[in-house]
């Protein structure tokens, strides 16, 4: 049987083979408006799909997470499943020119974070739209906002991904101690 | 080496009511790790085992959760607050018959300026799907976990339960 050509290409180079699922960058803001991941075109060669886990806080103001796509300001759409801070069953839709990725506000609550994951599939195909699906969890105190959802989104463009970016509203910044990481999947 | 590591794994050899990971660690493999993750897949043993975390033996009421759930014929969502424990999950647990998927994730284990935020799935074919989002109302970092049932029971021999770190 004929040894496919990509496994020659690994197992003969020499060189130890790219991790599967690999930190490519993580951020941590001290009080700033966005976050970005730029130049991702650079790992095009090395992952197919690309992974964003983090923990957010907003302060100065309710703040909602939306996050932006090679800095596209249209082209997005979405889904909710899930229970929100407003609304015991949430199951509802939306589009515009962010992602936006929670639904309602972040925490602004001392030490307390909402975290995420966000995949985004086939991130450097020019031939798909991309696929984004995102999972988000707040549980603050009592009787204060508690929030678990999944989100289907659409960035309705097959080009490749070449930046990422994060924003938290017009007035909030992001707190101290919010984290977003990277990662790219080989694929 | 990938960021994604295997920190420990336990198949149970019999019915067992606990599970732990003592000195979870902070660094592997050349790795600063972020996040961890627990990987439970089996039953429950001599009853319903319904999963619940403790993080560094707190027993205090210091965890919080709300939950969103589907069965195929109803959609509910729930919430808890101030409980001795972290729940994984509320309507979807290890039953006796049919095995149980719960894959929780927990965020910034280490960090000592925030509060621990858990994302958990749990999955049984024939009783449901259901998310949960938990905290853990402490700023300490994580240095054990501890998996119990809010009842008593215990998990099934063959159940097995890994922990993962994430780098980050």
């Amino acid at each position: 049987m004929p040894i496919p050509l990509g496994v020659l290409a690994v197992a003969g180079a020499g060189g130890a083979a790219l991790p599967s699922y690999e930190l490519i960058q993580s951020v941590t803001s001290g009080y700033f408006q966005n976050i970005d991941f730029t130049n991702l075109q650079t790992q095009s060669s090395n992952y197919r799909h690309l992974q964003l886990r983090g923990v957010v806080r907003a302060t100065g103001g309710d703040g909602t997470l939306s996050m932006k796509i090679n800095e596209a300001s249209s082209g997005y759409a979405y889904h909710w499943l899930g229970r929100s801070e407003y609304n015991a069953n949430v199951n509802s839709s939306g589009a515009g020119s962010v992602l936006s990725i929670n639904l309602g506000t972040m925490p602004q609550t001392a030490d307390i974070f909402a975290s995420f994951v966000i995949d985004i599939l086939d991130a450097f195909s020019t031939s798909k739209n991309k696929t984004v699906r995102v999972s988000w969890g707040s549980t603050t105190g009592a009787s204060d906002p508690r929030a678990i959802y999944i989100m289907s989104g659409l960035y309705n463009s097959t080009s490749a991904i070449t930046s990422i970016n994060f924003n938290s509203g017009n007035n909030p910044v992001l707190a101290t101690g919010t984290r977003i990481s990277l990662y790219g999947i080989r694929g | 080496m990938s960021s994604y590591i295997l920190i420990s794994s336990q198949t149970l050899g019999s019915n067992t009511t606990t599970v732990t990971f003592n000195s979870v660690p902070t660094t592997l493999n050349g790795k600063t790790l972020r996040d961890l993750v627990l990987v439970i897949d089996g039953a429950g043993g001599n009853g319903d085992f319904y999963p619940r975390l403790r993080f560094n033996s707190d027993t205090g009421t210091n965890y919080h959760w709300v939950s969103a759930q589907g069965n195929g014929s109803s959609a509910s969502t729930f919430t808890g607050s101030g409980e001795n424990g972290q729940q994984l999950s509320n309507g979807v647990f290890f039953s006796t018959s049919q095995r149980t998927m719960i894959y929780s994730q927990v965020f910034d284990f280490t960090q000592t300026n925030k509060h621990k935020s858990v994302l958990s799935r749990a999955n049984r074919g024939n009783q449901g799907t259901e998310m949960l989002s938990g905290r853990w109302a402490s700023t300490s970092a994580i240095t054990s976990v501890l998996l119990y049932s809010g009842n008593g029971n215990s998990l099934a021999t063959g159940t097995v339960v890994s922990l993962y770190g994430i780098e980050g």
